[in-house]
């Protein structure tokens, strides 16, 4: 009887435990201001515009990056062991940088003058890109690019070299390829890519003030905005709505991932 | 706090020390420099010596002075008060850099650990925190005769006075220089992208002064007639900046032509003074202040290094690096003259700009900067 009972608790314990360990000095903060003080949106404050812009910009960096990983990861997957170490040194050197150091290089470089620390940008209009909503998009995406790509290889690995040669052997176009073949076998894997770096995307603050000159503000900027000011209450009743809300697109995102997984490995 | 009596009191404290501090000054020049730095550390040692008698030995061994902007105004705490006052008292003293965000002082009082010992606060936020109780009673206070009326309390001692000024490129306006926040609004007379404090204080009162109120009535301020005014520059604003070291940056960068910046941060550096000129025409005053934050572990410790870096010498030295306004009058003396005048309570700058008020400010900030945030987004 205990044989069969310990394992049961032992699962249940652990959700437990992550829920005290994490989840719920996750949620201190937001939950003791919100419990003493009612949830009211501070009056005059942009929610709905703020939500939109911090939702679009995410949905958009969150697409480019899967759109720009997914070449690397494929790449990656097809490469010898020294290219794919390569590929690993080459994502992971932006993540030890840090976000802060990145944003002051791309300041650095879009609105240099020069036509070589600029990469050529001064001929694509150079300054002028700095401190739009584009240059917001740009360095977001170029952030999320290494997470992207660690979160494809995972998916990456489940296509088969062996179906590759299958088809190319059975005269298959490449282009293809990709979309009969490795498409479907890497969707699940760009889905929950997607997912976790609009989920990231989302609570930016830093990128779209440095870069967007202070023009474009997120969600948190506004939360920062009254947390700087000490009015905790409020603060935590924007985190709070923003938090509801965002569950939504999110758990969609999982489910669909999560039925994916189902139709795929037929588990 | 400032009603407009009390900041015409207080310019006319001013005028009369600088009158006086003429004569004085000529008795410091004479001193070669080596003299007066010999002066200083004599002074430097004497304070110390003073401190220590009248209270008992310091037994802390750490102290973390927190002030706020960092670059070139933290460079000059450290080299004026943070280094003497280590040399002298063997206290190690953290330097460290804060935004001034109130929320994360009145967080960190409230939860009963401070790590701070000596933070530096604006007017509105001393005056906010005093109301709330953030803070210690200092132990030892310095002379209230020697500073500008009303900035000695026991909560509280005023530090310096820095502007925020009118700035743009020297290359862009070789002919015409703008002068006024009323040029920086005539965008076809001095044509070029802008950048503006992201804060509406300061920001607001400038757009009032292009609209023609005059110094004397911008408080209480009209936000509708601000943000209507606003709308005109809006357009125009390529960055609105957050860090004191972005607007000398995009000025010498040419990402702007013309922007608001803070006077000590085109003061300190050779390349700022180079490149870009200023007005003190309608700049904005804003006040520091040391305070201990509530709670603190040194208490002692850090009233004596407040009243250490509001000695004369000291602050002289300090104001000296960054062009800031000592509180301590009797600084003034023992500033250079050339430097004297960049200050923001040199007489000449302190006539044409205007003190924020940080009781009004204090009161509005909240709302004004949802509304800010609000604009910012339409």
């Amino acid at each position: 009887m205990f044989a069969r009972v310990l394992p049961r608790v032992g699962s249940l314990a652990l959700p437990v435990l992550i829920a005290i360990l994490y989840l719920l000095p996750l949620s201190y903060w937001t939950l003791s201001s919100t419990l003493s003080e009612p949830v009211s949106l501070p009056s005059g404050l942009p929610f709905a515009s703020l939500m939109l812009r911090t939702s679009l910009v995410s949905a958009i960096s969150a697409s480019l990056a899967v759109l720009s990983a997914f070449p690397l990861a494929l790449h990656w997957r097809l490469s010898g062991y020294r290219m794919r170490r390569a590929f690993v040194f080459l994502m992971v050197t932006p993540l030890i940088m840090g976000l802060l150091a990145r944003n002051y290089s791309w300041i650095g470089m879009l609105s240099s003058q020069t036509w070589l620390s600029s990469m050529g940008w001064i001929s694509l209009g150079g300054a002028s890109i700095l401190y739009t909503l584009a240059s917001v998009c740009l360095v977001m995406t170029c952030v999320f690019v290494p997470v992207a790509f660690f979160m494809m290889i995972q998916g990456i690995c489940s296509v088969s070299l062996e179906h590759i040669d299958a088809a190319r052997a059975l005269g298959v176009p490449d282009w293809k390829i990709i979309f009969v073949v490795i498409l479907p076998l890497t969707r699940r894997a760009a889905l929950l890519a997607f997912a976790f770096i609009f989920a990231m995307a989302s609570g930016f603050f830093i990128t779209p003030r440095m870069i967007g000159g202070g023009k474009y503000d997120f969600i948190s900027n506004a939360i920062l905005l009254y947390v700087n000011l000490g009015s905790f209450g409020d603060a935590s009743s924007v985190a709070l709505t923003f938090f509801a809300i965002m569950l939504l697109p999110i758990a969609v995102i999982v489910c669909y991932a999560v039925r994916l997984r189902h139709l795929v490995m037929g588990t | 706090m400032f009603s407009n009596s009390k900041a015409d009191r207080v310019a006319v404290t001013y005028s009369g020390q600088a009158c006086a501090d003429h004569q004085l000054a000529g008795t410091a020049r004479a001193a070669s420099g080596r003299m007066a730095m010999v002066c200083r550390v004599l002074f430097c040692l004497l304070a110390a010596l003073v401190g220590s008698c009248a209270r008992p030995k310091l037994q802390t061994t750490e102290l973390t002075v927190v002030s706020y902007g960092g670059g070139a105004y933290q460079e000059s705490h450290r080299k004026a008060f943070v280094q003497p006052f280590q040399q002298i008292t063997g206290v190690r003293v953290n330097s460290v850099v804060w935004n001034a965000d109130y929320g994360k002082l009145k967080a960190m009082v409230e939860s009963g650990r401070v790590p701070w010992d000596v933070v530096e606060v604006t007017e509105a936020q001393f005056a906010r925190g005093t109301k709330e109780n953030l803070f210690e009673k200092l132990i030892l206070l310095p002379d209230r005769d020697d500073f500008l009326s009303g900035t000695v309390s026991e909560f509280g001692v005023g530090n310096v006075y820095w502007g925020t000024v009118l700035a743009y490129t020297r290359d862009v306006f070789r002919n015409k220089q703008p002068q006024t926040w009323a040029d920086f609004w005539d965008v076809d007379e001095f044509p070029g992208p802008r950048a503006l404090y992201d804060d509406p204080r300061a920001t607001l009162e400038f757009a009032l002064l292009a609209d023609g109120v005059p110094l004397d009535k911008l408080y209480p301020i009209d936000i509708d007639r601000a943000f209507l005014k606003l709308d005109e520059i809006k357009p125009h604003v390529r960055v609105w900046w957050t860090d004191g070291s972005q607007p000398v940056q995009l000025l010498l960068t040419g990402s702007v032509v013309m922007s608001s910046a803070w006077n000590g941060r085109l003061y300190a550096s050779d390349q700022a003074r180079a490149g870009i000129g200023y007005s003190w025409q309608g700049a904005a005053l804003e006040l520091d202040y040391w305070v201990v934050p509530r709670g603190s572990a040194n208490t002692d410790a850090a009233s004596r290094f407040i009243f250490f870096a509001s000695q004369p010498y000291t602050l002289a030295a300090q104001t000296e690096l960054v062009g800031y306004g000592p509180v301590n009058k009797a600084a003034l003396q023992y500033v250079r003259e050339n430097a004297r005048t960049q200050f923001p309570t040199y007489p000449s700058n302190w006539k044409v700009s205007f003190p924020v008020n940080a009781e009004w400010w204090s009161e509005h900030e909240e709302r004004v900067k949802t509304k800010w945030l609000a604009w910012k987004m339409s």
